[in-house]
């Protein structure tokens, strides 16, 4: 525990990681080629930023966890728009056979500047844009605050049921 | 399709010294990509996109940054905010943090978060922007004093904790704003970042892929340039070889859906032995 990621073994081969704040070079990722993991899941909604060290990091911890567990499920929880954006830009970020469960929708008001922010259940198919609420302040329709293709990165990894 | 529209040629004997020729880009590109892409293939170290706000007043700042880069690197947040009053700047709210060593980071930036808190920033802008100011922290602690101006390196082992008996020149981060824009940027007093091979780095990520382009060795990862130029509505690069080196990114006040595609600005003045 070094203030930004927590482990919880859950028995039976599955973890639980959280992260917290920023992921950067000072976050102890667990040596993923050392453990036989049959379930990670990933909880990410408390991380503000991922910055480029963090990153790197990252992609080597999930490459080692998936070559030493071949058969490791990996699951994301609550993924911030920030590493929406990143995964957005950068190949590789999420594992390819892994599952988004949960992420976060920014909306933000054109009349007021209102924000609202809602957690959404990853689900194929899932249209964005459908779930635009009204502001809370003037009731006007919200907008989304990224278009909705950032997320195509991110609904590509909606479990298949 | 995306394209250069004109070059605007600037009068030759300026202190802005550019290597491709003193000239600015105009451009219409559509994507970062394609302006990363004009950029290298013209040797354009200042290219501005007319879909941008504040087309005019980028234009304004390249030719500030050509004709007095001395200027640009003295009062950045006024040379990017106003530059057509830029010896009678309007006052700009904002706040300033000197930093010497790689522990003061959470600091620094704790304190960067609750001005921009103050502002009423959307939360994922304010993570955004805090990004920016971590990846301009490390360059200026682990690139800045360890690389050299013909060769950019990936800097130092960012494990490492340098401390004062290391001898750092101090350098600072600095925010501002008016209504429309802000700006956050940050000084280093060594000059060795080199614009050519930001834009070189810049074009390798843009078009291998930024995974491919992640550097696995000591040092940063190569992709900290890349993530600043993706947030900013504009990047902007004073170097005055071996001496200072400013770098500042500008970002909209309101919230955006589009994906921006940054304007670019680098200046060098070199040394005159060099």
């Amino acid at each position: 525990m070094d203030g930004k990621l927590i482990q919880h073994d859950l028995g039976s081969g599955a973890y639980r990681i959280e992260l917290f704040h920023m992921i950067d070079e000072e976050v102890a990722f667990p040596k993923g080629d050392e453990m036989a993991i049959k379930q990670l899941i990933v909880d990410c909604g408390e991380v503000s930023y991922i910055n480029s060290m963090g990153l790197r990091n990252w992609v080597r911890w999930l490459a080692n966890v998936k070559k030493s567990n071949p058969d490791a499920g990996i699951e994301f929880l609550r993924l911030p728009v920030s590493l929406i954006r990143v995964a957005e830009a950068i190949g590789g970020v999420l594992p390819e056979t892994s599952i988004v469960r949960t992420f976060f929708v920014n909306f933000y008001c054109p009349k007021c500047a209102s924000q609202s922010v809602l957690l959404m259940e990853n689900k194929r198919n899932l249209s964005l844009s459908s779930t635009v609420p009204k502001c809370e302040s003037c009731s006007e329709v919200m907008e989304l605050e990224l278009l909705e293709d950032s997320y195509k990165a991110i609904l590509r990894h909606a479990a298949a049921t | 399709m995306a394209c250069l529209i004109r070059k605007v040629e600037i009068p030759e004997g300026l202190n802005g010294y550019v290597e491709s020729g003193p000239a600015i880009g105009i451009c219409n590109a559509v994507r970062p990509q394609n302006a990363i892409e004009i950029a290298a293939a013209h040797r354009l170290w200042h290219l501005i996109h007319t879909g941008q706000p504040h087309f005019e007043c980028e234009v304004k700042v390249s030719e500030l940054m050509l004709e007095s880069l001395e200027t640009f690197l003295k009062n950045p947040v006024t040379s990017i905010l106003t530059p057509e009053s830029i010896d009678h700047p309007p006052p700009y709210e904002g706040v300033e943090l000197s930093f010497s060593k790689a522990s003061e980071k959470s600091k620094t930036l704790d304190t960067l978060g609750q001005m921009l808190t103050t502002w009423k920033r959307p939360s994922s802008r304010i993570s955004e922007m805090l990004l920016v100011a971590d990846e301009m922290f490390t360059n200026a602690i682990y690139n800045a004093p360890y690389v050299t101006f013909a060769k950019n390196g990936p800097g130092a082992a960012r494990t490492q904790e340098f401390g004062d008996a290391d001898g750092l020149r101090p350098a600072k981060i600095f925010l501002g704003r008016d209504n429309d824009r802000i700006v956050l940027g940050c000084e280093d007093g060594y000059g060795t970042l080199n614009p050519k091979h930001v834009i070189t780095r810049l074009h390798n990520c843009f078009s291998v892929g930024a995974r491919k382009a992640l550097n696995w060795d000591t040092g940063g990862a190569g992709l900290g340039t890349f993530m600043m130029v993706r947030a900013a509505l504009a990047y902007y690069v004073g170097v005055q070889q071996g001496t200072k080196t400013v770098v500042c990114c500008a970002f909209p006040m309101v919230s955006r859906r589009a994906e921006m595609v940054p304007n670019l600005h680098l200046s060098v003045e070199l040394k005159k032995d060099s």
